[in-house]
């Protein structure tokens, strides 16, 4: 029976921690733009996600190593200090987008300014990594994240055309009016929301914190093959839910309050208080994720003690790394930069980087030496090649179209 | 080189230390390779940890500028890079190297001590 | 490497290059003006008229409004700053910036009366908003 509950709050978890602003924001942006013309990028990632989840989850379980200890070891110091550079930068991009994100949700709730709030949310994201135990953290803001699930509830209730939106999203075309440069750039920003780096660090950091052997092997495979999907579904209710209500006019979103009027026309003000609970909840936990994931990274490259397992005095450099991370993404974020402008930017560079995250993990995880008897099947191996493929196809076009379409005007 | 060679780079570099208490010192950054007077083979005299170790494996200009910084960060500006001995090995394999020391005993604790007492321990509730 | 560092940068500088130059472009951005407006003042009929049903957050409603003002200002700017090519751009101009002004005034109205929590010039500048709808949403064809 406990066995049971574990696993559900694994895959509730699993849901929740899925969505982050970068999904929230180019969810509902692609929902009034396109319609569900777009879903299938998010199924597409989405299903990288769970093979990739599923191998980080493996790889921390049996080797009882961590992502950068491995990619340090097996691919060299050189590699590995670029993927570490890049890696940090781009999680530095996004705790800044995730804090702006908060601060927005709270502006929202309390009327007062963005600006002041997000030397609050940095206080605050600090102090949970600062005190707040590892699983709390989990179970905490992944339970309170399935809040969202009132976007699945809304679109129940709002005139919703099935049909329609069932017939775009399984023969997704270019709608009329829209360029095919700028349909793909969004479609590649919604893969960079999906697979944004810090998850992978965060997942396999976060199996040695919790302690995870072979026997918990099961449950990380459940969650990531449960949870993941489970949270996809959030992210196309939180698109379907835009399009009977901002995709007639074909609003532009560029603002968290838009993406809450197809709520407060389905549900009201109840609706409303669930969603900035789920977005709270989710942006949050994404941007503590998001600053762990960089100490995590730059200790385990370094081959420092780190972790929230330890005392912080026991891991005093973990946490310098941590804690200045945090400043410098609250210092950009109060140069009141728009947060959603840098949230588009973060995940179409996360788009971008994709193959230096994922790469290692696959080599890792076809190494008998660390891996013995669980080491890829072949048919892992085949289908992770292609995903693998997908997503230097991805990143070698991003470029481009990021220049072609001058960001998805 | 011939296949089934296993050189003591690939055996060590990068391998993660613990101390006696399983406590992490550190990566091996590079290693220290002695050969006696005698002309006997060689021996691997000592594990070499810090920055003035990895920069010039990274090489490069960012390497130079991480040796360099390293360099500074040394008592008297010293190039060469913290030794752990070899008799302080008690284990090592493909994953990691195990000391018969404490890591408070050994000079790659410098940072991590300065942090502690400068940074963090400073900071309400790090105990 | 420093050569893709220039033509980034080049390429970036075309992208960013100012001034519109045929009448062509002219009525691109025209329509771009328009469709944006739509939308704009569409996202805040929209909040108003939850506002006023009772499905809002003061907050949200107040955050939504101000939001639309300020994008609205924001295009008026950016739409008053070009130099059209020709005369029939000229009367383009014209043609948008009356119901662009119109709507920006609207959506001060409505931002005031909805802090003021008068729910009858609330209403009734939601409902004006409709004109300079109708405008953009013929001028959104011209390109």
């Amino acid at each position: 029976m406990r066995g049971a509950l574990k696993i559900t709050l694994g895959i509730m978890t699993a849901i929740g921690g899925f969505v982050d602003i970068g999904d929230i924001v180019t969810a509902s942006l692609t929902g009034a733009r396109f319609g569900m013309t777009l879903a299938w990028a998010v199924v597409l990632a989405t299903a990288i996600m769970v093979l990739y989840g599923e191998m980080a989850g493996r790889v921390a379980a049996v080797s009882k190593r961590a992502m950068f200890d491995v990619v340090r070891e097996r691919l060299g110091v050189r590699f590995a200090m670029v993927n570490l550079g890049a890696n940090a930068l781009l999680s530095l991009l996004t705790l800044a987008a995730e804090i702006g994100g908060v601060a927005l949700v709270l502006h929202l709730v309390t009327g007062i300014h963005y600006l002041i709030w997000v030397p609050v949310v940095g206080l605050g994201v600090w102090l949970t990594i600062w005190r707040l135990p590892f699983q709390a953290l989990e179970t905490v803001f992944g339970l309170l994240g399935l809040c969202l699930l009132v976007f699945a509830a809304a679109l129940v209730l709002l005139p919703t055309d099935w049909g329609s939106l069932w017939h775009e999203a399984i023969h997704p075309s270019v709608p009329a009016g829209e360029a095919l440069p700028t349909w793909l750039f969004y479609a590649i920003s919604l893969i960079g929301a999906c697979l944004v780096p810090y998850q992978v660090i965060f997942f396999s950091s976060g199996g040695r914190e919790e302690k995870w052997s072979v026997k918990d092997m099961k449950d990380a495979r459940l969650n990531a093959v449960v949870g993941f999907p489970l949270g996809m579904v959030l992210s196309l209710s939180i698109m379907a839910a835009m399009v009977p209500v901002l995709r007639p006019d074909s609003v532009d979103v560029r603002h968290l309050g838009q993406v809450t009027l197809p709520i407060a026309q389905a549900l009201g003000v109840l609706g409303l208080i669930l969603t900035f609970i789920g977005f709270f909840a989710c942006v949050f936990a994404a941007a503590t994720e998001s600053a762990l994931s960089i100490g995590y990274s730059v200790a385990q490259y370094f081959g420092w003690t780190w972790g929230k397992r330890h005392k912080p005095s026991a891991a005093p450099r973990f946490h310098v790394v941590c804690l200045s991370s945090v400043i410098a993404a609250t210092g950009f974020m109060l140069t009141s930069v728009d947060p959603i402008t840098v949230t588009i930017i973060t995940v179409v560079l996360a788009a971008a980087a994709i193959p230096l995250t994922y790469l290692p993990l696959l080599v890792v995880a076809n190494d008998r030496e660390y891996m013995g008897r669980y080491v890829n099947k072949h048919w892992q191996n085949g289908l992770a090649t292609i995903a693998l493929l997908v997503m230097v196809v991805v990143s070698l076009a991003t470029p481009p179209l990021l220049f072609a379409t001058k960001a998805g005007q | 080189m011939p296949q089934g060679i296993v050189t003591a780079n690939d055996m060590l570099w990068d391998r993660q230390i613990y101390d006696r208490d399983g406590v992490e010192v550190g990566k091996v950054d590079d290693i220290e390779v002695t050969i006696p007077d005698d002309g006997g083979a060689p021996t691997l005299t000592a594990l070499l940890c810090g920055p003035t170790a990895l920069g010039p494996r990274l090489g490069g200009r960012f390497g130079a500028w991480w040796t360099a910084i390293g360099q500074r960060l040394r008592p008297g500006d010293e190039l060469y890079p913290v030794r752990v001995t070899a008799d302080m090995i008690v284990t090592f394999d493909r994953h990691e190297v195990r000391l018969n020391v404490t890591a408070a005993e050994l000079p790659t604790n410098r940072l991590r001590a300065w942090t502690r007492q400068y940074i963090i321990g400073r900071i309400p509730g790090s105990r | 490497m420093r050569a893709i560092v220039l033509v980034l940068v080049a390429l970036f500088a075309v992208g960013c290059a100012g001034p519109t130059v045929t009448a062509n472009q002219y009525r691109g951005k025209v329509a771009q003006t328009a469709k944006a407006m739509t939308g704009i003042i569409v996202t805040a009929q929209h909040a108003a008229r939850l506002d006023l049903d009772g499905k809002m957050l003061p907050t949200v409603s107040d955050g939504v409004v101000t939001d639309a003002e300020q994008d609205a200002d924001s295009v008026q700017t950016t739409m008053e700053s070009r130099q059209p090519p020709d005369d029939r751009s000229d009367r383009l101009r014209r043609q948008v910036e009356q119901p662009l002004r119109q709507a920006t005034s609207l959506l001060t109205d409505l931002r005031i009366a909805l802090r003021n929590d008068d729910h009858d010039g609330e209403r009734a500048a939601a409902d004006a908003l409709d004109g300079p709808l109708g405008a953009f949403e013929q001028l959104s064809g011209v390109s």
